[in-house]
């Protein structure tokens, strides 16, 4: 379960990227995460991966605050998080089958025969072709994408974070992509995705947080969203609601 | 030092296969060959034949002729010059190192890295790993030849050789340490955009400071001209300890006890000062870390900065990126065996005009010294243009035309090759035996112009590779082709015997035919060179790339 408690971030101790954010996402949850460009959605999600340190505030997960434990024990908790950024940079120089196999070994799966079979099936999985021949930079940026979520679906991730996951990936990429969460979910996995596309939020979000300038706008659920904001005629969808909420 | 995590070793290892990966060998025959054992066994094969050929072949020539060479002739007689510049250099390397290491972490993938199942304890062990090859390196490929050679020309037999270079490998290894701890201390306690600065300020200000004070005392309290500067800098460094040391063991060789011994406790010194390393590092991460900002400022500040991050380029590990580069080309010029015969053409021709009328290359070292620092500026600059290529914001940023990019180029080069050069020259001042120092300065103006109009040759040149085009940033490693590289270098040949010649006349206020033939072959060329690149066209030249 992942628990954030009034967490902010501030680059120059004036502007807040994030701002006194609450919020939690139970295990076998989706919260998406919504709102404009530079509304604070990377960071939040960079904070939550440990990448960025908080300004402060707390982040909880399985009830262990990720910036005040030991480095063994934070080792092992980031070894349950799965982080997909938006700007996709694999380890150059590596075949796309290396690069699995060694972010396995970075994950500590240590059996090498296990690890290669779990390495085949993802890439049978995610379609990526040539994986023991090409290098990870000379793939188009949306396999390259299919990599980066391939390797972080290694390890059966406990704590999932997406930044922009459907950005470059074609209509058999996104059908992927969402039948992983659906079934990371199934299982009991936690997964928070930043996206601008509203109708995966709609298909795939339990929880919906919306922020705009680093501030929590709503969050809720979407059932929960629908009782705020439905027209007159009691109907909406999503998007209307967001465009109300943020004047778009 | 704590044993490092398993993650850290692991990033190591892959930073190891990236460079064998992006190195000569892995162009030649395809670089998803080698995996990372391979990669591990082919560095430590490519030391040991680098050290081995290196000394070797001097050595069979010491044996073939009975005598020593000039060159041990040379490494005997300067031995305390050479193990204390040794470890002169071997500071300057860490102090170097130290401030790559906070480069590394203000704009580098350490983000990225830490994305991946890895804590900051994690990437600070790896970083320091890191910190420890490419000292190593250093030492192996640059300094290790001299001191084998130093210790076989001293007359030890070859197991005392290889003991004694074991020895000062890792005395000088904890040289280097202490160079990268000074800057840590340093950088730590300073704020972030302040560690680039003091890195290059220490350097040039203590080059420059050496440099003068090595003239003045030479002239001041020295005063004698029977002695060589050589002769007299190896007798100044003869009463520093590193060197006695060195000294004592050459007169009273040590059993094997006080060999152990004295490796020990360099062993010692080294772990205690990489216990240090990680410490120091691991605070200076932490305050970088925690001002760490998002990507709009970083690329303000990187466009602001630019010319700076390229000087700092530029100064870490020149020596090593120069012979990388060298090797670059001369593949480049193997693979295509017309170019060889081209470049030899080319090069009878430079040779032809050098010595046109009997005006022979009176003063190769000046010649050298001109060629050198045209070579140096420009050929890192046409590398460092790939690098940057890369970062689209950054440009975009600096110049939204092209008159912008020249402008901003123009300004960086000359910049950059000024903090280049002038430590060069400040040493070359204080060391100059011959020259008077009136004269010695008398030169700078030369060498400046030199660099200007080597400056304004690249300017033009990366403004050629610039490729103002839709699809300009898409090559990630830029390479040369080998037509280009030519008439780069032809051309910069030609704007280095200029100068020379201008220098050599200058004293009798002369400018003779020599000069003016090569103003108008610099002309000829310059045209000749704008004309085959847009004959070519720059898709073609992409294709090499």
């Amino acid at each position: 379960m992942l628990q954030v408690i009034s967490l902010s971030k501030s680059y120059d101790h004036k502007t807040y990227a994030v701002n006194e954010l609450s919020f939690a996402v139970e295990n076998g949850h989706i919260l998406a995460l919504l709102g404009h460009n530079g509304a604070g959605k990377s960071t939040m999600l960079r904070l939550v991966s440990t990448m960025l340190q908080a300004s402060s505030g707390q982040v909880l997960i399985d009830g262990i605050d990720v910036f005040g434990t030991e480095a063994d024990q934070l080792r092992e908790i980031k070894r349950k998080i799965g982080f997909v950024p938006e700007t996709v940079n694999l380890l150059e120089y590596l075949t796309a089958w290396e690069y699995l196999f060694y972010i396995g070994q970075m994950y500590g799966i240590e059996d090498e025969t296990l690890l290669t079979s779990k390495v085949n099936e993802l890439v049978e999985r995610f379609g990526i072709t040539e994986a023991r021949e090409k290098t990870t930079s000379d793939y188009s940026s949306g396999l390259k994408k299919r990599i980066s979520i391939a390797s972080i679906m290694i390890n059966q991730p406990r704590l999932l974070l997406l930044d922009e996951p459907t950005a470059h990936l074609d209509p058999i990429g996104v059908k992927t992509l969402k039948d992983c969460l659906r079934e990371l979910r199934s299982e009991g996995a936690t997964i928070m995705l930043a996206t601008h596309q509203l109708d995966i939020a709609e298909q795939l979000a339990d929880e919906i947080l919306i922020i705009n300038e680093g501030q929590q706008l709503f969050y809720g659920t979407q059932d929960h969203l629908r009782e705020h904001f439905q027209d007159s005629d009691g109907q909406g969808n999503l998007e209307s609601f967001y465009s109300r909420l943020l004047g778009g | 030092m704590s044993k490092p995590p398993h993650n850290a070793l692991l990033l190591l290892k892959l930073q190891l296969l990236s460079g064998v990966r992006k190195g000569v060998l892995a162009r030649l025959f395809g670089g998803t060959l080698f995996s990372t054992k391979t990669a591990i066994i082919l560095k430590i094969v490519t030391a040991l034949v680098w050290v081995g050929v290196t000394c070797v072949i001097p050595l069979l020539t010491l044996s073939d002729f009975g005598e020593a060479t000039q060159i041990g002739q040379s490494l005997v007689r300067y031995h305390h010059l050479i193990i204390n510049g040794a470890a002169i250099l071997m500071f300057y390397v860490g102090l170097f190192i130290g401030a790559n290491l906070i480069y590394e972490l203000a704009i580098s993938e350490n983000e990225q890295l830490l994305s991946y199942p890895i804590v900051m304890e994690d990437l600070v062990h790896f970083r320091v790993m890191d910190v420890y090859m490419t000292i190593l390196s250093f030492y192996l490929y640059v300094i290790c030849p001299f001191t084998c050679l130093m210790f076989l020309a001293l007359g030890w037999s070859t197991v005392w050789t290889v003991a004694m270079v074991i020895l000062t490998a890792v005395l000088l290894f904890a040289v280097g340490l202490l160079g990268a701890n000074a800057f840590l201390s340093i950088a730590k306690r300073l704020p972030r955009r302040g560690s680039d600065g003091i890195c290059i300020t220490i350097f040039l200000v203590s080059v420059g400071l050496f440099g003068i004070a090595i003239r003045l005392y030479k002239d001041g309290f020295f005063g004698s001209a029977t002695m060589s500067i050589w002769q007299w800098s190896d007798l100044q460094m003869s009463v520093v300890s590193f060197s006695s040391m060195m000294d004592n063991i050459v007169s009273r060789p040590w059993g094997i006890g006080q060999y152990a011994l004295s490796l020990a406790a360099g062993g010692m010194l080294v772990m205690f000062l990489s216990k240090v390393c990680v410490r120091t590092f691991g605070q200076a991460f932490d305050r970088i870390h925690l001002q760490a900002d998002d990507m709009t400022a970083r690329v303000k500040r990187s466009a602001a900065w630019l010319s700076f991050m390229n000087l700092n380029r530029l100064l870490r590990f020149l020596p090593l990126d120069i012979r990388t580069l060298l090797v670059k080309d001369i593949v480049a010029l193997v693979r295509r065996p017309r170019m060889l015969v081209n470049a030899f053409v080319f090069v009878v021709f430079l040779v032809l005009i050098a010595n046109w009328r009997h005006a022979a290359v009176a003063d190769p070292m000046l010649f050298v010294l001109y060629c050198s620092s045209t070579f140096i500026v420009s050929r890192l600059f046409v590398n460092i243009i790939g690098q940057e290529r890369n970062n689209i914001l950054v440009i975009k940023q600096l110049a939204p035309s092209i008159s912008g990019y020249l402008s901003a180029r123009a300004k960086i080069t000359f910049g950059v090759s000024l903090a280049v050069l002038l430590p060069f020259w400040g040493v070359l001042i204080g060391l100059s035996a011959d020259l008077a120092l009136l004269e010695t300065v008398w030169r700078l103006p030369l060498l400046l112009l030199n660099v200007i109009l080597a400056s304004i040759f690249v300017t033009w040149y990366s403004a050629t590779f610039a490729e103002f085009s839709t699809d300009r940033f898409k090559k990630q490693d830029f390479g040369i082709h080998p037509v280009a590289m030519l008439v780069f270098w032809g051309f910069g040949m030609l704007v280095s015997l200029f100068f020379y010649k201008l220098d050599l006349a200058l004293p009798a206020h002369e400018v003779d035919e020599m000069t003016i033939l090569l103003i108008v072959a610099m002309g000829v060329v310059l045209a000749a060179s704008t004309a085959i690149f847009r004959f070519l066209g720059i898709r073609r030249i992409k294709r090499y790339a």
